[in-house]
């Protein structure tokens, strides 16, 4: 696959505050990647200087081959930026706006028109297209915030933090349709410092504190940096205790406990050692009613590799 | 370019849909106009056409003085004044409520006997809703109280002095004939010089010029506020095609502006602005001008409200500095050398040559004048914007 976006060793200061300081990585092809640090932690800037907004002080970004800076136009073509804080006109209807951000990617006549039909149905304007973005209600203006980033088809789509300050239904609602843009095969960069929301969209996450990149890596690859196990539930009626002690030694079980009625496992790599884990608990007489797998999550690589908890910077 | 027309043709729709535009731009400086038109248009014509008073004189005194007082009130009657004799002040005050009469002049009983005492008391009754031709009625009076003065005190020192008695009515003679040393007499400025209704206009214009054109570089800083600033960089636009459709529209609002207040002001005021060629400089070089001040303040403001803020207080300055309500920089002294640095100034003053029938050639110092003052603030926009961050 080939790298929608590249960037090498960028780095930023704003007088003394050193903003990002040398952050390198990639994104593929269809690929989503997530930065994910806390606020303050260099998300946006990094994204200010891959969008083209700012200048770097060292290192290069390069979109779909071409260098960005701020006066770059080629590459900038090549994204659609949907910033944190809403960037629409309020005095102009949501098909206004569209069509001004859309002439500015050169879009014009009926593919323009076209395009903004299939994008106000996308965030599900097609009734209020024009309705001046005033006289919307914050969730729509979100999800017209993100139509505009859409607009051109940009070949990367660069998300910071779409969902503060959105309420549930419309946080759900931008969720999925960036699972569906990610379906459909566009590069997304999505920064937040939700860590479900890395979880359930990203590929690839890389995590940012201080303006340094700290990890980088699949959730799968950055749980088994800091070498954390699964924890499985298993719930059934029989013999659990001698259902635990025979876990205990089964391949790939780490730890095992029984209380209340479920028997506790920490297990390496959960997902390729449940039909071993339900056939040991079968043969040891009980019938199992349930069966929960808890990754370790990103929070607790978070935590481990920063010592901050990303909700507490929310 | 065409990025920066595609932004410039964004700010003019949102700007005409604002409205406030018109209000600043076309509305107020016709509105204020016309209202100083109405209050003192006819005093503030240099030919003193239209004005007129009309005066009402009381003798309770039947002395020389009274006499003397009529004699300079005769010498004035004609198109602008007239003079009316009343009995009694009861019959001139109701002439005033009647707003018959500008003002009216009461001599009091026993007022020449009186006058050396220290008592002598020359009444001025004045309307209130005639203030211009009341104040001259007070002047007038004044200028003969103090030429009453000068021969009180000619005929004293002579008699001080040893003078004959017998004498006193040819001292009193020659002292009343003796000129002041200064006098204010016709005056030719050499300048040519709009009528008072056209100088009102283009001063209001010029004035509200410089609000006008805030509407179209103060949107950058509105475009900060709102987040879309960042999204229009974010596009295959430079910051230069940005900043330059914000300075485009700021320049077509002042020309729409002026070409709308200055057409209108020929049309309903018959103001003659002389050789378009050469107004057409002046108007560009003007609104030129108002946005390289407005560009600069967007470039070191943080803020809409703060643009709007330094904006107001350097246009009502430079307005007040230049001329655009009276003309300060006839005074002379350190205000006048002030003006020149307006373009105000310069803008009022090459209306004034071209009205009065000047060509392209007289108004060169006004081009250079505005030209200087738009290249400084332009050059010094152009600086400031470079030195920020991106965003």
């Amino acid at each position: 696959m080939s790298n929608v976006l590249l960037v090498e060793e960028l780095e930023h200061s704003f007088g003394d505050l050193l903003a990002v300081g040398g952050v390198s990585f990639f994104i593929e092809s269809g690929e989503t990647y997530g930065l994910l640090g806390p606020n303050g932690a260099g998300k946006t800037t990094t994204i200010s200087m891959i969008s083209g907004l700012l200048e770097a002080d060292r290192g290069s970004v390069q979109v779909a081959g071409q260098p960005m800076t701020t006066k770059s136009t080629a590459g900038k073509q090549a994204i659609g930026l949907v910033p944190q804080d809403l960037a629409i006109y309020p005095d102009l209807t949501a098909k206004e706006n569209l069509a001004f951000f859309g002439s500015l990617y050169g879009m014009r006549g009926a593919a323009l028109s076209n395009r903004i039909g299939q994008v106000l149905e996308m965030v599900g304007l097609s009734d209020r297209a024009d309705d001046k973005a005033e006289e919307y209600s914050g969730g729509m203006k979100r999800r017209l915030n993100i139509g505009v980033g859409l607009l051109h088809e940009p070949q990367l789509l660069i998300l910071d933090e779409p969902t503060v300050g959105v309420d549930p239904q419309s946080r759900n609602a931008i969720l999925e349709s960036v699972e569906a843009l990610s379906t459909e095969g566009m590069s997304v960069l999505y920064t937040t410092h939700y860590m479900e929301e890395a979880e359930r969209l990203c590929d690839r996450v890389g995590i940012i504190d201080n303006g340094l990149l700290v990890a980088e890596g699949s959730r799968r690859d950055l749980v088994d940096a800091i070498g954390q196990n699964d924890t499985v539930h298993v719930s059934g009626t029989g013999d659990l205790r001698s259902a635990t002690e025979a876990l205990r030694t089964t391949e790939g079980v780490v730890q095992a406990a029984e209380a209340h009625g479920v028997i506790t496992l920490m297990v390496d790599r959960a997902a390729s050692r449940l039909p071993s884990i339900l056939a040991t608990a079968g043969t040891a007489g009980v019938s199992v009613t349930a069966v929960d797998v808890t990754e370790p999550n990103l929070e607790a690589v978070f935590l481990h590799l920063t010592g901050k908890a990303l909700r507490d910077e929310a | 370019m065409r990025q920066m027309l595609r932004i410039a043709a964004k700010d003019l729709k949102q700007r005409v849909r604002d409205r406030s535009v018109f209000i600043v731009g076309i509305i107020a400086p016709a509105m204020l106009a016309l209202i100083f038109t109405f209050a003192f248009g006819d005093a503030l014509d240099p030919s003193g056409g239209g004005f007129s008073a009309s005066y009402g004189f009381v003798d309770l005194d039947g002395g020389d003085a009274a006499a003397g007082l009529r004699g300079v009130l005769d010498g004035i009657e004609g198109d602008q004044f007239s003079i009316e004799t009343y009995a009694t002040v009861a019959q001139v005050e109701t002439a005033i409520d009647d707003d018959e009469l500008s003002a009216a002049f009461v001599v009091p009983e026993g007022f020449s006997e009186s006058i050396g005492s220290g008592t002598a008391v020359l009444e001025v009754v004045g309307n209130v809703d005639a203030p211009t031709g009341a104040g001259i009625a007070a002047a007038i009076a004044e200028g003969y109280a103090d030429a009453v003065d000068r021969v009180t005190l000619t005929v004293a020192g002579s008699l001080a002095a040893g003078a004959d008695p017998g004498m006193l009515d040819e001292v009193i003679a020659t002292a009343s004939s003796v000129e002041p040393l200064a006098s204010i007499g016709a005056i030719t400025t050499g300048v040519r010089q709009m009528d008072g209704p056209t100088y009102l206009m283009a001063g209001m214009a010029v004035f509200f010029l410089f609000f006008t054109v805030q509407f179209g570089v103060a949107s950058l800083l509105e475009e900060k506020r709102v987040g879309t600033w960042g999204r229009l960089l974010a596009a295959p636009v430079t910051r230069a095609q940005a900043i330059g459709a914000k300075v485009l529209v700021s320049f077509l609002l002042g020309i729409i502006s002026m070409a709308v207040l200055m057409v209108g002001a020929s049309i309903g005021l018959g103001a003659d602005w002389g050789d378009p060629l050469s107004v057409s400089v002046l108007v560009i070089l003007g609104v030129l001008a108002a946005t390289g001040v407005m560009a600069l303040v967007s470039a070191i403001a943080k803020t809409v409200e703060a643009a709007g803020n330094i904006q107001a207080i350097i246009a009502v300055a430079l307005g007040m500095l230049g001329g655009t309500f009276v003309q300060i920089s006839q005074d002379g002294g350190l205000l006048s050398r002030l003006s020149l640095i307006t373009p105000h100034h310069w803008f009022i003053q090459g209306l004034n040559d071209l009205g009065g029938g000047g060509s392209i050639g007289d108004i060169v110092p006004s081009i250079v004048g505005i030209g200087l003052f738009a290249a400084v603030t332009g050059g010094l926009a152009v600086w400031a914007f470079a030195r920020q961050e991106a965003v």
